[in-house]
């Protein structure tokens, strides 16, 4: 075939420099977690071996014990609320859609700390209980926040709605006919949920679980608040505490394995068996009419988790930042907003540019290495904060050192900190966690721009990039946004990279509220905490909106 | 009236969507064995009644029985899973989680022993001639097979009564044929009675002992394909088993004029605007013989078309008012007269029907 110019490059053998890049990417984005398991590598000789004969276990115990703990949580709340509002009908179903995300919007130390400040012993709850009942300080027992069982409940109640979320869309998918021969073949409505419709969102549930799990393991705020030793407070303690990098990257290389071992266990779950959905036609779903008490079980049951994962804890919140903002609020607070939108902003936009560029990539070239190469790149969600911290800080601190001794002993001057502790170094951070999220929507909606429009821009003589910027910007241009947003309140939630990796001095409001809560002052905190979760709202709306298009074939007004 | 020993009997069945009324009055019975098939435009409400036999939709009012047995009278509806019906949806909607074997052995509930439901699944796979099938997962089967297996998981449990919306219409026709014949097959030797809802008046046809037409969510005429190919009610049920032309004239002595002579005009009154319903077949046409007697009537020949067993031969006639009638003739085997040439024409009157021209607007 004869092409003219560009077009027998792009569609030429050998190496195109789109292949090229999104290569790159994907090794810049993979590099972390290799450093961290070549770190893990090098032996640190007697300290891991105390570390291994004294805390290794609580820190596998307690994390096994929080992952089981929060999944079977999630999937319980999450597989439940998912099956009432889609396949039941009582009151409030439609607002119950909607609102049963919200706790997304409330990062797990935030609640971690509300229910702290609730709950405690000079908090409003025990002090109530105390006066109603004249009891003193032994006279009654009160179940202890600060353990492994409040961890798993605060870490459930607001990560439920990953499982929420996949569930629901995975039963809407659901062909409703599948449902009703299985009513004929003699099921009840309750025996065809469990051995219909729930085994064919398997597949989903476990994505969402998987999510949830990975969050959980990415956590450090809740659990270090509460005092429950896992690989994140260890990896904490070892870095800092004890000053042993060596020995934080080999924690970080083993949490690196429970996270793999998540992926795999998702994968195996799968199993042979894709689900193809054998049916295309979607009808009115047969919406179950609950009555009387099982309506207020229902509405119960969607009513509790939103409750204890948004309403109580907002609330709180908002109270306690009405007392305390004319304190609180002040032009270091501002400072502190602004550093939080600069880092989300900066991190948005290069997310959001890389993941053009590796969808874009893979749309030109089409090969397997593009598309390996945007696989690897959205693995970075799966690495923990703390682990991806440990994977560029101690290559970064070892590269200024160099480059500081060999500057010092040839011309005498200091070159300090080059890398480390630069906005370069947290952004790459937060660019290797994030830049999946920003992945996903961005291939998603270019999947939308037909290729014939390509080969019409591409005839009408626009190269690769003139396409790209003229014709495929404007058409995504929505998702762009969105996807840009997604990264940007992630990176304001985002806790224990940026406690690592922030420049010297400079905080921002996740650290000002984790900082905060540490030094036992909750209610100060909460501005800074109630800015925090006004912001995780915007996601929350936008998957709302989404939710309400409804889905196909369903013309009820 | 219901009898004890019909499979399913429908009572003043009414259901309305919000202002649609999807079912208008329907009754309706299925005899042990019987294929019944219910034949309708799209949104006649076949299918709303279909769903209301088998439980998916909450009778509003009117009785469903099945077997005798009053199972939802509009205060009580008996749920789908105690029914024993079989159903087969237009989408076979096999369980994509489950493989052939599982997929049919789902609703052999009662079997506890696991012997007798191996033995009824290989059974029913062999009679629907899917035997070795049973490892293989629904996505890696045709459309054909699907349906296949869909029709033995929904007779593997023996049902009184089997349920099927628009089971071949989405297969392509050479397929649809084939597996067609071969379900009513499988149907007649299950002996179960079969309700089958179609918007295809051939398949309608081929499948069933006795045909209801409905329109507008009412039943509007019951009986043996013969009878309704040949004895149409209305000019609706009349147009729906073919392409057929329509003449118009006015009553006059109890007959309307046709260019084929007079036709009976039934109970039409005097002076009243009839529409005459001539089916393609009942055209006969023959060459103009000069040597012969002159024909009584004549057209003029616009096209000529082979379809297969029967040639379609497009007809120009002029009418007593001096206007031209275009005409389509259904002719057995191979005739195909020139473009202008002028053939005689003779009219099978036993396939002419007078009805009102209102009911032909």
């Amino acid at each position: 075939m004869d092409v003219p110019g560009r077009f027998r490059f792009m569609a030429g053998r050998g190496v195109d420099p789109w292949t090229l890049l999104a290569l790159g990417l994907a090794l810049l984005v993979a590099l972390p977690v290799i450093a961290v398991f070549g770190l893990a590598a090098i032996p640190t000789g007697p300290i891991w071996r105390h570390l291994a004969e004294t805390v290794l276990l609580s820190y596998v115990g307690n994390t096994i014990g929080l992952l089981l703990g929060v999944g079977t949580g999630v999937l319980a709340i999450g597989v439940g609320t998912a099956w009432l509002v889609t396949m039941c009908r009582f009151p409030g179903r439609r607002l119950f859609q909607i609102v049963l995300l919200l706790p997304m919007a409330i990062p797990a130390y935030v609640i971690a700390h509300t229910y702290t400040g609730l709950l405690d012993f000079s908090g409003p709850v025990q002090t109530a209980l105390r006066l109603a009942f004249g009891w003193s300080r032994r006279d009654y027992w009160f179940p202890e926040l600060r353990s492994l069982g409040g961890a798993i409940t605060m870490l459930t109640l607001v990560l439920y709605p990953y499982v929420y979320m996949l569930a629901r869309a995975a039963f809407l998918e659901q062909s409703v006919c599948v449902i009703e021969i299985s009513r004929t073949l003699g099921r009840s409505p309750w025996r065809s949920f469990f051995e219909v419709a729930l085994p064919l969102a398997r597949p989903a549930l476990a994505a969402g679980v998987t999510l949830a799990l990975m969050e959980t393991l990415n956590d450090y705020g809740t659990v270090q608040y509460f005092a429950v030793d896992t690989f994140a407070t260890g990896i904490f303690r070892a870095w800092f505490g004890m000053g042993q990098p060596g020995v934080a990257a080999q924690l970080a290389a083993m949490l690196m394995l429970f996270v793999l071992a998540l992926v795999l266990a998702e994968r195996l779950s799968r199993g042979r068996a894709r689900f193809h959905q054998t049916s295309t036609r979607y009808q009115e779903l047969p919406g179950y009419r609950l009555r009387g008490g099982r309506a207020a079980f229902a509405v119960l049951a969607c009513a509790v988790p939103v409750l204890l994962g948004f309403v109580v804890p907002a609330t709180a919140l908002a109270v306690w930042a009405v007392e305390t903002a004319p304190r609180m609020v002040d032009l270091q607070f501002l400072a502190l907003a602004r550093n939080s939108f600069l880092l989300a902003a900066i991190a948005a936009l290069a997310a959001v540019g890389c993941a053009v560029l590796l969808a874009y990539s893979q749309r030109l070239s089409r090969s397997r290495a593009v598309a390996a190469a945007n696989r690897v790149a959205a693995m970075g969600y799966a690495a923990p904060g703390l682990v991806v911290a440990v994977g560029i800080m101690l290559p970064f601190a070892e590269f200024d050192n160099r480059i500081d001794a060999f500057m010092r002993a040839q011309f005498g001057l200091s070159t300090g900190l080059l890398l480390s502790g630069t906005l370069i170094a947290v952004t790459y951070a937060y660019l290797v966690r994030f830049l999946a999220v920003a992945l996903g929507t961005v291939e998603a909606s270019l999947a939308k721009v037909t290729p014939n429009m390509d080969q019409a821009a591409r005839t009408l003589g626009h190269g690769p990039i003139a396409t790209l910027r003229r014709v495929h910007a404007p058409i995504m241009r929505p998702s762009l946004i969105t996807a840009g947003t997604l990264v940007f309140v992630d990176v304001m939630k985002e806790l224990p990279a940026t406690l690592v990796m922030r420049p010297f001095n400079f905080d921002t409001l996740a650290i000002r509220v984790f900082e905060l809560a540490g030094d036992e002052r909750l209610a100060d905190s909460a501005s800074a905490a109630l800015a925090i979760v006004l912001v995780g709202i915007v996601p929350v709306a936008l998957l709302a909106r989404a939710i309400q298009r409804g889905r196909p074939g369903h013309s009820v007004p | 009236m219901s009898s004890v020993l019909d499979a399913l009997h429908l009572e003043r069945v009414s259901h309305r969507f919000g202002e649609i009324r999807a079912a208008d009055g329907v009754s309706l019975t299925v005899r042990p064995g019987e294929v019944v098939c219910l034949l309708g435009p799209s949104g006649c409400g076949k299918t709303t009644v279909l769903r209301i036999a088998a439980g998916l939709e909450r009778l509003q009012s009117g009785r469903v029985l099945i077997g005798g047995q009053v199972v939802a009278d509009g205060t009580f509806d008996l749920p789908p899973e105690k029914r024993g019906v079989g159903l087969v949806f237009q989408d076979y909607a096999l369980f994509p989680h489950l493989n052939v074997r599982d997929n049919v052995a789902f609703g052999l509930i009662d079997a506890r022993d696991g012997e007798a439901r191996r033995a009824r699944v290989e059974e029913m796979l062999d009679q629907v001639g899917m035997a070795g099938a049973g490892d293989s997962w629904p996505h890696e089967l045709s459309g054909g097979q699907q349906q296949r297996v869909a029709l033995a998981r929904a007779l593997a449990p023996k049902p009184r009564l089997v349920l099927l919306d628009e089971p071949f219409s989405g297969l392509d026709s050479r397929l649809r044929d084939q597996v067609r014949d071969q379900t009513l097959h499988v149907l007649k030797q299950s002996g179960a009675a079969t309700l089958m809802v179609t918007h295809d008046s051939e398949e309608a046809m081929f499948m069933a002992d006795r045909i209801a037409v409905m329109r507008h969510g009412r039943i509007v005429q019951v009986g043996r394909p013969t009878d309704l190919y040949c004895q149409p009610d209305s000019a609706f049920v009349a147009g729906f088993f073919s392409e057929i032309n329509v003449l118009n004239g006015i009553v006059k002595d109890k007959s309307v004029t046709t260019p084929f002579g007079a036709l009976a005009a039934g109970s039409l009154g005097e002076g009243v605007a009839a529409a005459v319903l001539i089916r393609p077949e009942a055209l006969g046409l023959a060459p103009v013989d000069e040597q012969g007697p002159e024909p009584a009537c004549v057209a003029r020949v616009l096209a000529a078309r082979l379809l297969g067993r029967t040639s379609l031969v497009h007809l120009c006639m002029g009418d007593s008012g001096g206007a031209h009638l275009h005409l389509h003739a259904r002719v057995p085997g191979q005739f195909l007269p020139a473009e202008n040439d002028i053939v005689a024409v003779e009219m099978d009157r036993r396939q002419a029907f007078v009805f009102p021209a209102e009911e032909c607007a």
